[in-house]
C-alpha cells in the first residue's frame, strides 16, 4: 500500500472511530448507557435525518444563501476598498502619516466587539453582516496593498523610467502587477475571515443565515442540527477557500516559487 | 549617423545624505564608441550612468555640470529631463517576473506604442539573435542568470537605443557565462553600430568590451587616466585572454588602479 493510501486510511479510520465513539457514549448503536447527555452532546446517527428535514423545509437553502452573499459582498468592498486605500496611502506620505496609527489601532480591536454596534446602526437585515465581513476583509488587503507598493522593485521603475515609460504606464507594468500579487496572495485568509464577519454578525441579531439558524436550534435545543449546521458551513469554507487558491492559482502563475 | 555621442562637462554630485559621489568629471564618448570606465567600488561609477540616464533627481542628489547627449543638452545645474533613446543595462537583470520572456522583451516596444504586429516580428527576430526562442513564454525565473542577461540585452536592443549605459551587466555571472556574454555582446554591438558606456570594475572585461578605457579614483570619483584599448574591433574574448597585448594593457590597468587606492 502507497504511502498516501495509508495516511487516507488512518484519517478515515480516525474520524470514523470518533464518530463511533461519540454514538455509543451517547446511548447509541444498543450501548444503553449515557454517559454523555444526548440533549446537549446530540447523536451523530440523527445530524443527517435532522439536516435533511431542514434542507427540505427550503430554510438550508435561504440560508445558505443570505450567509454566503453577506461573505461574499464583505469580501468584494473589502478588496476594493483595501486596494484603493492602500495605494492612497503608499503615494500620498501625509495621508499615511496622518493615519497609520489610527489604522494599526482600529485594526487591534477584536472585531466581533463591533457587531452589536454594527447591528444598532444597520438594523438586523444583511447590511450589518456585510459591514462586518467588510471590516475583517478590508484590513488584510489594505496591509498587503501597502506591502506591494513597498515591495516594488526600485530598478524596475528606472528600467521603465530608462525605456521612456510614462508615470501611468509605471504604475501599470511595476505597480500593480506588484500590487496584485500580493492581494490576491491574501486573498484565501480574505475569504475565511468574511465567512467569519457573517455569521459573527448573525449571531449578535438577524433573523435569517447559517448563524441565526445555529443560534436558534441551540435554544430550542435541537443539538443534532446545530451539529449539522456547524458541518455544513465547514464545507462551504473549505469549498470557498479552494475557489480562492484556484483563482489565486491562475492569476499568479508566474510565481511558482509560492508553495502552501 | 544613427548613434549619439555623450559629453559630460566638469559633472560634480553630491548626495543629500551621504558623500560626494563624484568630482568635476569630463569626458567624451564618441559616437559608436565603446568606452568603459574602470574603478574600484563606490568610486561613483553607477552614478555616473544615472546621471546620463537621467535617474537622479534634485531631491536625492546635488548635481552641477552639464551632460549632452547627441546634441540634446540633459543635465544643467541639478535639472534633468529624459531621452528616450537611452538603454540602460542594470546590474541585475530588472525583467519583470510577472511577465513572460516574449512580453519582457516587448515591453518597450510596447510602451512606445508600437502595432502588435510588429512588435510581435521584432520580439521573434531578437529571440532568435540570442537563440531563446525556445524560452519565448517561460518566466524569467525559470531561466538560468545567463539566459537572463540575454533576454535583459535584447530587451535593451529591441527599440535601437542610440546609446547604451552598463553597469556591471555580467558582473553576478560565472566566467563562462561571462564570456560567453561578451563574445554575444561584441556581436551585437558590431551589428547595431550603438555607442556604449560602460561601468566595471573587471579590468579584464573593461580591456575586452573597450575601445577606450577611463580610470577612476576611489570616491569622490574623478578621471585619473585614459589608456586606448590597441586591439582589433573584431576580437574573440576566448583566444584574447592569453594574448601579450591583451594581458599588458590589464597589467597597466592593474598599476593605474594601485595606484589610485594608495593616493
Amino acid at each position: 500500500m502507497s504511502r498516501k493510501a495509508k495516511i487516507m486510511l488512518v484519517r478515515v479510520g480516525l474520524v470514523a472511530g470518533l464518530i463511533i465513539l461519540w454514538e455509543l457514549l451517547t446511548g447509541g448503536l444498543g450501548f444503553g448507557k449515557r454517559i454523555l447527555n444526548p440533549t446537549l452532546a446530540g447523536h451523530p446517527s440523527a445530524i443527517l435525518p435532522d439536516f435533511v428535514d431542514y434542507a427540505t423545509s427550503g430554510l438550508l437553502l435561504s440560508d445558505t444563501r443570505t450567509t454566503v452573499v453577506e461573505a461574499f459582498l464583505g469580501l468584494v468592498l473589502g478588496l476594493v476598498s483595501g486596494v484603493l486605500v492602500g495605494l492612497a496611502f503608499a503615494y500620498w506620505r501625509t495621508v499615511a502619516d496622518v493615519f497609520d496609527p489610527l489604522i494599526v489601532a482600529v485594526n487591534s480591536l477584536p472585531r466581533p466587539a463591533l457587531a452589536p454596534i454594527m447591528i444598532l446602526w444597520f438594523g438586523l437585515g444583511m447590511t450589518s453582516k456585510i459591514v462586518l465581513s467588510w471590516s475583517l476583509v478590508f484590513f488584510v488587503i489594505f496591509f498587503n496593498t501597502l506591502a506591494g507598493a513597498k515591495a516594488v522593485h526600485k530598478t524596475h521603475v528606472r528600467a521603465l523610467t530608462v525605456m521612456g515609460a510614462t508615470r501611468g504606464q509605471i504604475v501599470r507594468h511595476v505597480v500593480l502587477p506588484s500590487v496584485f500579487s500580493w492581494v490576491f496572495a491574501g486573498l484565501r485568509a480574505s475569504v475565511s475571515f468574511a465567512l467569519i464577519g457573517a455569521v459573527i454578525g448573525e449571531f449578535v441579531g438577524a433573523s435569517r443565515g447559517l448563524g441565526y439558524r445555529m443560534l436558534v436550534t441551540t435554544g430550542t435545543l435541537e443539538t443534532n442540527l446545530t451539529y449539522g449546521i456547524l458541518i455544513w458551513l465547514m464545507f462551504i469554507g473549505v469549498f470557498l477557500v479552494a475557489v480562492a487558491q484556484k483563482v489565486e492559482r491562475a492569476l499568479l502563475k508566474w510565481r511558482t516559487d509560492v508553495t502552501y | 549617423m544613427n548613434s549619439y555621442g555623450v559629453d559630460v562637462k566638469s559633472l560634480s554630485v553630491e548626495y543629500v545624505r551621504g558623500a560626494r559621489a563624484l568630482r568635476d568629471v569630463t569626458l567624451s564618448v564618441k559616437e559608436g564608441e565603446f568606452l568603459a570606465v574602470v574603478g574600484p567600488s563606490g568610486c561613483g561609477k553607477t552614478t555616473l550612468l544615472n546621471c546620463v540616464a537621467g535617474l537622479l533627481d534634485g531631491g536625492e542628489a546635488k548635481l552641477s555640470g552639464e551632460i549632452t547627449i547627441g546634441h540634446q543638452m540633459v543635465l544643467c545645474d541639478g535639472t534633468t529631463s529624459k531621452a528616450r533613446e537611452i538603454g540602460y543595462l542594470f546590474d541585475d537583470d530588472a525583467l519583470l517576473p510577472w511577465y513572460d520572456v516574449a512580453q519582457n522583451i516587448a515591453l518597450p516596444l510596447r510602451l512606445r506604442g508600437a502595432s502588435p504586429e510588429s512588435v510581435r516580428n521584432r520580439v521573434a527576430e531578437l529571440l532568435k539573435l540570442v537563440q531563446l526562442d525556445g524560452q519565448a513564454d517561460c518566466y524569467p525565473q525559470h531561466l538560468s542568470a545567463g539566459m537572463r542577461r540575454r533576454v535583459s540585452l535584447v530587451r535593451t536592443l529591441a527599440y535601437q537605443p542610440r546609446l547604451i549605459l552598463m553597469d556591471e551587466p555580467f558582473g553576478s555571472l560565472d566566467v563562462q557565462t561571462k564570456i560567453e556574454m561578451e563574445t554575444e555582446m561584441l556581436r551585437l554591438w558590431r551589428s547595431e553600430e550603438t555607442t556604449i558606456l560602460l561601468v566595471t570594475h573587471d579590468i579584464a572585461e573593461a580591456v575586452t568590451l573597450g575601445d577606450r578605457i577611463l580610470v577612476f579614483s576611489g570616491s569622490p570619483g574623478s578621471i585619473i587616466a585614459e589608456v586606448q584599448v590597441v586591439l582589433p574591433k573584431e576580437r574573440d574574448p576566448v583566444t584574447l585572454r592569453a594574448s601579450a597585448e591583451f594581458n599588458a594593457i590589464c597589467q597597466r590597468l592593474w598599476g593605474l588602479l594601485g595606484n589610485a587606492k594608495r593616493g
